[in-house]
C-alpha cells in the first residue's frame, strides 16, 4: 500500500466532504436521472441491506462504500436499467456501478491524483444479517443523500 | 480501472492457481506457524461466517477474498495474537491481515508486477446471512485449505 504522504496530509487538513457530495450528486444525475438531496447524517441512517464497495490504491489508499436498504437498491437499479431490472444480480450490478462511478468521479476532482490513484473492481454485499468492517485507520467522511425519500450513505475511509 | 494488458489476465497456458496456493501456504506458515493442507473445494461449502476482501488495482485489477466460518476466524486470531484474542474485532483484524498478506505475497510472486499492481485496504464482512457479489468479469480461481480441519477458501477474481 504505497500511499502518497502529501495526499494523506491533505485528507487530514482539507474538508473533502463537499467534494464527495458533489461527486455523488453528479453521478446520480447522470446515471439515475435525478437530483438527490443531502440529508443530515444523524437524522437518516439507512438499513444497510446492500453495501457496494470499491477499493482505492496508490496515492490514496482506502475504500468507498455505498449503503442502502433493499427497496432503495431495487429502485436505483430500475432507474438505471429499466423496470424489468428486478433480479438480485441486476440490483447488485447497478449499485456496484454507482459506487465505482462515485469513486472515480471523486478522485478525478482531487487535483494531483492523476494516474496515481487507482480503483479496484466493485463488490456488493447483500443480506439481512451482516456487519461490514474496514481496516482503514485514517480519515473518514460520510455523505447521506435522500433518493426518493430514502437515505443512501456514501462513505470514504482512508488509510493514514 | 486501468489494467496493463500484459497482466490483465493469465494467458490460457499460464496457470496461476499453484502460485496462489503457494502464497497461501507460505502466509499460514509464517503467520500461524502451521502447514496447511489443500482440500477439494467441492467438498467444503461455506455459508456465512467471515469474508475478508482486498482489492487489486493497476496492472492487475480484481479482488482476493478469504472466507471461513466464525469459529475458524477466531482460531486464526488466537494463532496470530495469542489465546487472549477472543473478541470479534480481533478476528476481523486477523482475517483482514491474513488476506492482505496472501494478496501481497501472490502479486510479489508474479514477475513484472513491481509497483504496477497495488492493493487496497482490507475489509471484512461477518454475519450469519449475506451474499457476496463481485462485478469482476474475468478469470476466477480458488484454493481451499484446511486449518485445524476446517476449510478456509481463498479466491482470486481478475478483471479481463
Amino acid at each position: 500500500m504505497n500511499t502518497d504522504a502529501s495526499l494523506v496530509t491533505r485528507s487530514h487538513e482539507e474538508n473533502w466532504l463537499p467534494i464527495l457530495e458533489l461527486a455523488v450528486e453528479e453521478v446520480f444525475e447522470i446515471m439515475v436521472g435525478c437530483r438527490v438531496k443531502v440529508a443530515g447524517q444523524t437524522e437518516h441512517k439507512p438499513n444497510e441491506e446492500f453495501t457496494a464497495m470499491v477499493g482505492l490504491a496508490g496515492a490514496l489508499c482506502g475504500i468507498l462504500t455505498v449503503c442502502c436498504d433493499g427497496k432503495t437498491a431495487g429502485e436505483v437499479a430500475k432507474s438505471m436499467l429499466g423496470d424489468t431490472a428486478d433480479s438480485q444480480e441486476q440490483v447488485a450490478d447497478a449499485l456496484g456501478e454507482i459506487c465505482n462511478m462515485i469513486a472515480g468521479n471523486f478522485k478525478n476532482k482531487l487535483a494531483g491524483t492523476d494516474g496515481r490513484c487507482m480503483l479496484s473492481v466493485p463488490t456488493v454485499i447483500s443480506g439481512g444479517e451482516y456487519s461490514f468492517h474496514s481496516l482503514a485507520e485514517g480519515t473518514s467522511v460520510e455523505a447521506v443523500l435522500l433518493f426518493e425519500g430514502a437515505p443512501i450513505a456514501v462513505r470514504l475511509q482512508l488509510e493514514s | 480501472m486501468t489494467a496493463v494488458s500484459a497482466f490483465a489476465k493469465p494467458s490460457p497456458e499460464e496457470d496461476w492457481l499453484p502460485i496462489l496456493e503457494r502464497a497461501t501456504q507460505e502466509v499460514f506458515e509464517i503467520m500461524l506457524g502451521c502447514q496447511v493442507k489443500r482440500a477439494e473445494s467441492s467438498e467444503h461449502k461455506l455459508a456465512g461466517g467471515f469474508t475478508a476482501i482486498v482489492g487489486l488495482a493497476g496492472a492487475l485489477c480484481g479482488v482476493v477474498t478469504m472466507c471461513c466460518a466464525t469459529e475458524t476466524a477466531g482460531q486464526i486470531a488466537k494463532g496470530m495474537l495469542g489465546d487472549t484474542a477472543d473478541s470479534a474485532g480481533q478476528a476481523v483484524d486477523a482475517l483482514g491481515e491474513m488476506c492482505n498478506m496472501i494478496a501481497g505475497n501472490f502479486k510479489n510472486k508474479l514477475a513484472g508486477t513491481d509497483e504496477r499492481c497495488l492493493l487496497s485496504v482490507p475489509s471484512v464482512i461477518s454475519g450469519g446471512e449475506y451474499r457476496f457479489h463481485s462485478l469482476v468479469e474475468g478469470q476466477s480461481m480458488e484454493t481451499v485449505v484446511l486449518f485445524e480441519d476446517a476449510p478456509v477458501s481463498i479466491r482470486l477474481q481478475l478483471q479481463n
